[in-house]
């Protein structure tokens, strides 16, 4: 495994930073067709996580550089606010249901990792930038910058359910929207509303056969 | 606290259930626009102070009324919306500074301009990872300022702005209705009819601060016109 080097984690150069400019900071990558429920599936409390502070404890696996990078970004979600109770979401990556990986079939990503994500309504997982550590330490590939990720938004959009990807808030999608973006592009996920927002997150290399690179933009699994 | 006849809590209360469609799927304008208020009053926020008397927390506080127990199916009443939010995850999730006293001159001139009368104005504080959960207002606090009933008749002549006091940034969101609301400039308003249902978080990573400004409707109430920009100068 190759880890990023410490100019590719804080290297601003992939963005802007700045909230004013109208900059287009996520693709539209298509939609997966399905009659999956993604709310009937159970969650428990082993399943939960949260934006741990700075007692997070690292493994050999996250390589010094990773820590590095997640240590600012574990110090900021401290600083700003964030603690335990905010933050909670809850992710499952073995033993999903088959439509899980049809859809992440559809979506075409090679080494495709795949993990369901819960999150309860007042719960926020605050502006960050994806490392794919665990990703990384799992799969082989070069550098994070060959690794993409889509999001599979699980059901339609109900109030208080918001992505933001850069400066462009993401909300009123249908179910098996997908999404991306650029690699080191910051975001935020938030459920306000009254009901679990639920997300299919795809993490892979992208090839000539993924969705995004594909005419036909709709799937029906 | 206050005490209101259990029949126009009722009527209140269906009001609200009939005037909205209450489906996320449909793309209904469900607020308006009113102008920006421009001016050298930006220049002042940054001498904006809260305080323990500001503090406020919409679950723990929002008990207004310590009257009888509502039946199931009222949605919206007297401490619903706080029972309602707790029971969707939100306990002590939603504390913020809501601050109604001692405000800089610059807020009575924007209540002045408003066109709304009796205005009553207040700054409210999110901190990031604040929420103010789905909810209707029902301006409780204005009618025990201004010793008004709370009743149907009046609710329907209340009119609530939102003056935006900075910038968006990053997790600012607000959503009235099926309408988010975010990359706003500072001095923006809008406003809401009577009985609109809405949220806001702060997701971001910076405090929020945003500007109440309530009253009665009126003829020269600034919705009532094409927005428009209101300079305001101290």
């Amino acid at each position: 495994m190759t880890l990023l080097t410490d100019k590719e984690y804080f290297n601003k150069k992939y963005w802007h930073y700045d909230d004013q400019l109208k900059s287009t900071d996520y693709q539209y990558v298509g939609q997966v067709l399905g009659d999956w429920k993604a709310d009937q599936i159970e969650f428990t409390e082993d399943d939960a996580r949260w934006s741990r502070g700075i007692d997070f404890e690292f493994s050999e696996q996250h390589g010094d550089r990773t820590k590095n990078y997640e240590l600012k970004f574990r110090h900021n979600v401290e600083k700003w606010g964030y603690q335990r109770d905010n933050t909670q979401y809850y992710e499952i990556n073995k033993n999903l249901p088959q439509w899980c990986y049809d859809v992440a079939d559809a979506c075409g990503l090679d080494n495709c990792y795949v993990a369901l994500q819960k999150q309860s309504p007042g719960s926020v997982l605050p502006w960050h930038i994806d490392s794919y550590r665990s990703y990384m330490a799992n799969m082989e590939t070069n550098s994070a910058v060959n690794v993409r990720r889509y999001i599979v938004f699980g059901e339609a959009w109900h109030w208080g359910h918001f992505l933001q990807v850069g400066n462009n808030v993401i909300t009123q999608w249908k179910k098996g929207d997908v999404i991306s973006w650029d690699f080191q592009v910051p975001h935020l996920s938030c459920c306000a509303g009254i009901l679990p927002k639920y997300t299919l997150k795809l993490t892979g290399i992208e090839t000539k056969n993924s969705l995004r690179k594909k005419n036909d933009k709709v799937i029906t699994i | 606290m206050k005490t209101v006849d259990p029949a126009e809590k009722l009527r209140i209360d269906k009001y609200i259930k009939d005037m909205w469609h209450f489906d996320p799927a449909i793309p209904s304008t469900d607020y308006q626009y009113v102008g920006q208020f421009t001016g050298n009053w930006i220049d002042k926020i940054k001498d904006l102070s809260f305080n323990d008397d500001s503090k406020f927390d919409y679950n723990r506080n929002k008990q207004t009324f310590a009257d009888e127990k509502l039946p199931d199916d009222v949605v919206s009443f007297g401490n619903k919306d706080r029972e309602k939010a707790v029971k969707w995850g939100y306990d002590n999730k939603t504390k913020y500074h809501q601050k109604w006293n001692d405000l800089p001159d610059w807020c009575s001139l924007m209540g002045k301009a408003s066109g709304l009368k009796t205005p009553a104005m207040c700054i409210n504080e999110q901190l990031p990872g604040s929420f103010l959960p789905w909810h209707v207002d029902l301006f409780y606090t204005y009618c025990e300022q201004t010793g008004r009933e709370v009743k149907l008749e009046v609710m329907l002549k209340m009119r609530r702005y939102l003056v935006f006091m900075q910038d968006w940034k990053w997790g600012y969101y607000l959503q009235v209705g099926n309408n988010p609301i975010t990359n706003w400039k500072a001095g923006q308003i809008i406003t809401m009819p009577f009985g609109m249902y809405h949220l806001s978080v702060n997701a971001g990573t910076e405090v929020r601060h945003v500007m109440q400004i309530n009253g009665l409707e009126t003829e020269d109430s600034l919705h009532k016109f094409p927005a428009r920009e209101i300079e305001i100068n101290v």
